[in-house]
């Protein structure tokens, strides 16, 4: 502990900034909530952990992180068309933040309404849209039976709600089953006495699912979140949605290229310098050296002509390992050297290098020595 | 001008599958052979795998049906490599049609053993596309190992499935059938995108 506190202080660091154990308030922070996706609705503190690394383009009323407030935007019900139901679609791999992007727009409800939200989360792969609409129905019924508003007498009357609307023949494929979720919306809303938010997944599923499934629930949900990796229908969606005048956003959580890499890196580490301490810009990067991110960058000797794009949660395990793996280096050249310092080192040798990134990736690949 | 009247016959002279008498030694069906036997041997090594075609042209009734036959039964009786003959006629001018024929074809448990080799094949070439990436490669083996490599974070499967989808989709087959396509070693809904292909 005490070797880490040196090393971390020789690179004025207060805590490892990839996997910070001390938070902004100088209270330490939960390990496994900065291990997975942020979620500030369990400690408001990890706000100050998003790096706004989305797309906004497409979304003209949520955008911009704000430590502060969740978003620099986020729609007031001034803002809202219609009935006030908002569609918001995140689109993006695995990794890249789309996960605590979707936690945040919770926080930002409940920061909102100053209710905690209701929320149902379902995982709509039915190749039949009529079955997934049916399956997001029953979700909801079975999730208000955790409910103490609602006893069971009541969920079974919601229950016949479902049995009996679903027998009625559909209006069309943009809208399925409208009249049962007005129904449960008429039977549910005054009880719940929260917002309720449809929170969907599914790879399945194209932009025409996600226009009837706002058509279809949008007399029962606040908000519908649909996370994706379907960039181009999310695009299709906000945009055929965005025409008929309905509420909707479509963020995007891209793959970062090096010039997001370099500023995610600084925008890092610049926060867990300590106070008082002042690096100039051309040191942003220490303790990597420039070489360490530019390795992450260089193609492969079979690359065809394709950059290399990193998610930001391979980023982040990337420089976490290299930085640990650094670190007990120098711990052993310094027993070996017989020094007590890392001031008595090379200050060379003192930043994280490209061969020291290739080994750690290398290891990593190889999936050896999992921390 | 007067319209040629047709001299061949408005039936198939020959129909894909029936037994055959034939014969070997006329030059163009030995070159048919010598592409299909080189096609087969190479095979045999992945590194040297290649997707072959060749096209066979021929007035109506002059035994391009017997030609395909003739090879089919012929690959089917060979001993070291059991090729799958596939028949699909391009009766329709949409593609659709084809793939549809061609899939209906394949047995549900090839056709999921298909998609993971071809998924496990972009799994490799993204893994080359990166210096970073690059030692991944070796453990690509199999398409279990995809699996665990996308456990350990170190490829992403969501990102491999959409690189192999617009690989799909470059090659002009349809978006729904993609979409049927990589539904089909779904457990729970497989069965039925199989079905539809099938249909």
């Amino acid at each position: 502990v005490r070797e880490m506190k040196e090393v971390l202080d020789t690179f004025h660091l207060r805590t490892p900034p990839f996997f910070p154990e001390i938070g902004p308030d100088g209270e330490p922070v939960d390990k496994n909530l900065v291990a997975r996706a942020l979620n500030p609705a369990l400690d408001a503190r990890l706000l100050h952990y998003y790096f706004d690394l989305y797309d906004w383009s497409e979304s003209p009323m949520i955008g911009g992180i704000s430590q502060v407030k969740a978003f620099d935007r986020f729609p007031e019900d001034i803002d809202l068309n219609q009935d006030g139901t908002m569609l918001v679609l995140l689109s993006g791999t695995s990794q890249t933040g789309r996960d605590s992007l979707a936690n945040l727009i919770l926080f930002a409800i409940e920061k909102k309404l100053d209710k905690k939200p209701f929320m149902v989360l379902a995982e709509l792969d039915d190749l039949s849209r009529e079955q997934n609409i049916k399956d997001l129905a029953r979700l909801f019924i079975s999730s208000l039976e955790e409910s103490p508003s609602f006893s069971q007498e009541y969920i079974r009357s919601l229950e016949a709600i479902y049995e009996s609307e679903i027998k009625e023949v559909s209006v069309g494929s943009q809208t399925l089953f409208p009249v049962l979720f007005k129904r449960l919306s008429s039977k549910v809303k005054s009880r719940l006495k929260m917002p309720i938010v449809f929170m969907v997944k599914g790879e399945r599923q194209t932009f025409d699912f996600w226009r009837c499934l706002y058509n279809s629930t949008r007399s029962l949900a606040d908000f519908i979140i649909v996370q994706t990796s379907q960039v181009a229908d999310a695009s299709t969606c906000r945009a055929r949605l965005s025409n008929e005048g309905k509420n909707v956003a479509h963020i995007h959580a891209p793959l970062l290229d090096i010039y997001m890499a370099e500023q995610y890196i600084r925008a890092r580490l610049a926060a867990e310098r300590p106070t008082g301490v002042t690096i100039p810009p051309t040191d942003g990067l220490i303790p990597f050296s420039r070489a360490a991110l530019d390795v992450l960058y260089e193609p492969g000797a079979d690359s065809n002509g394709r950059t290399p794009k990193w998610s930001i949660g391979w980023l982040r395990r990337t420089l976490l390992r290299a930085m640990e793996d650094h670190f007990d280096e120098l711990t052993e050249v310094m027993v070996k050297n017989n020094v007590t310092t890392l001031s008595a080192l090379p200050p060379a040798s003192l930043l994280i290098g490209r061969e020291r990134v290739l080994k750690t990736r290398r290891s990593l690949n190889l999936n050896r020595g999992a921390r | 001008m007067s319209r040629q009247k047709n001299p061949f016959k408005l039936e198939a002279v020959s129909t894909f599958g029936s037994s055959l008498v034939t014969c070997e030694s006329l030059g163009y069906m030995g070159r048919a052979r010598d592409e299909l036997d080189e096609y087969l041997s190479t095979y045999a090594v992945a590194s040297r795998r290649y997707g072959g075609a060749f096209g066979v042209r021929g007035a109506h009734g002059s035994g391009k049906t017997h030609l395909l036959s003739w090879l089919a039964e012929r690959a089917r009786t060979l001993r070291h490599i059991k090729p799958n003959v596939i028949y699909a006629k391009a009766d329709s001018p949409r593609l659709f049609d084809l793939l549809r024929q061609i899939c209906g074809q394949i047995e549900r448990t090839f056709l999921i053993s298909l998609l993971d080799e071809a998924a496990l094949n972009t799994a490799r070439v993204e893994a080359r596309v990166a210096r970073a990436t690059e030692s991944l490669e070796e453990r690509l083996v199999t398409p279990q190992d995809a699996q665990i490599i996308y456990g350990e974070g170190n490829l992403d499967r969501e990102h491999i499935e959409n690189l192999f989808a617009e690989q799909l989709r470059a090659i002009q087959v349809p978006s729904r059938l993609v979409t049927a396509l990589l539904s089909v070693p779904d457990s729970r809904y497989g069965d039925i995108a199989y079905r539809w292909l099938d249909r």
